[in-house]
């Protein structure tokens, strides 16, 4: 089959890995008066069009125990420019019931595993909602 | 007016269908289709070529009868005009045709129900998707060219179904508006 060029062209874009690359975490913050940690990644926008990530929200839950610990999201659409590299800024507020399992389960840890459950993104009008978790380990401020 | 079809076609799609906020458009029409997939603008060569055939042949089939409008009643007018009104009905109608055939392709294969006017969500089936779901905002609509092509298919049916008036009404003022010869009064 004779396939042209350009279809071939898309078909790796669409396809290839390389292509798109998951955002990377660069650092996070947190506020205990709030129950919020803010924790940045950078995106890099590889396509010749820009992106407009409109949201992006999950359910935490500790990794070991099953146990709900609060939910993050995008704190404001951002566009990112086509073959460029943007902060992405997400906030997670954690629950009481949280708090008192890192105090009960995770007293003296320096980090916990977390993962990332329900992911809906909403890029440029598309929504996105995978099965899939993801597993994150998340340093615990003493 | 089929030449101002062919320059608008040009710069404006007959049917343009929008993924996503201008993620992924078509532009679609008999005189270009071109697509666009995240930036990366694309044509299929086997259209081009269609599109380029559709395009000499709405070009000669506007001269046509444009120098058929200038002389109705001249003798070579009338295969003037059966050679250039059909091209822009043909066009039209296996514009429509193909457009509509393809939607129900890429419905029955791939399971999504493209909308030919509105706008809609389309949910991608699981199988392409790895069990993600994914919903893409679609909008699709009929541009001015399309709408100019019905009006002047209409008008170069007209102008078959009448040509015979038309031919006959210039002839009668070409006739009357013709010098009249008088010869000068015998002293």
């Amino acid at each position: 089959m004779i396939i042209p060029p350009d279809l071939e062209e898309i078909a790796t874009v669409g396809t290839d890995a390389k292509a798109i690359e998951l955002p990377k975490y660069v650092g996070s913050t947190y506020d205990a008066a709030s129950r919020t940690v803010t924790a940045e990644f950078s995106f890099t926008n590889p396509f010749d069009s820009d992106l407009v990530l409109n949201s992006v929200s999950a359910d935490v839950e500790c990794s070991a125990h099953v146990i709900p610990l609060g939910h993050a999201e995008l704190t404001n659409p951002l566009e990112v420019r086509a073959g460029t590299t943007a902060t992405i800024v997400i906030v997670f507020t954690w629950t009481q019931t949280a708090e008192n399992h890192f105090l009960t389960a995770h007293q003296n840890a320096d980090s916990i595993d977390i993962v990332l459950v329900n992911l809906g993104l909403d890029v440029s009008g598309i929504d996105i909602e995978t099965p899939e978790n993801i597993n994150l380990t998340v340093p615990l401020a003493q | 007016m089929v030449l101002l079809v062919v320059a608008i076609s040009l710069f404006t799609p007959w049917w343009q269908l929008i993924a996503g906020e201008n993620l992924v458009r078509a532009n679609v029409s008999p005189i270009y289709t071109n697509f666009d997939f995240m930036g990366l603008a694309f044509t299929i060569p086997l259209l081009l070529a269609l599109n380029i055939s559709t395009m000499i042949l709405m070009i000669a089939g506007g001269i046509a009868v444009l120098i058929y409008s200038l002389r109705p009643s001249a003798s070579y007018s009338e295969q003037l005009l059966s050679f250039g009104y059909k091209k822009p009905l043909y066009s039209l109608v296996l514009f429509t045709i193909g457009l509509f055939a393809m939607t129900l392709i890429v419905g029955y294969v791939l399971g999504i129900s493209i909308p030919l006017i509105g706008s809609t969500r389309v949910v991608l089936p699981t199988e392409f998707t790895q069990g993600t779901t994914v919903s893409v905002p679609i909008a699709a609509g009929f541009g001015l060219p399309y709408l100019l092509t019905i009006a002047s298919s209409t008008l170069c049916i007209a102008a078959r179904l009448f040509h015979r008036k038309i031919a006959l009404i210039q002839k009668t003022s070409t006739d009357k508006t013709a010098p009249i010869v008088t010869t000068p009064p015998v002293a």
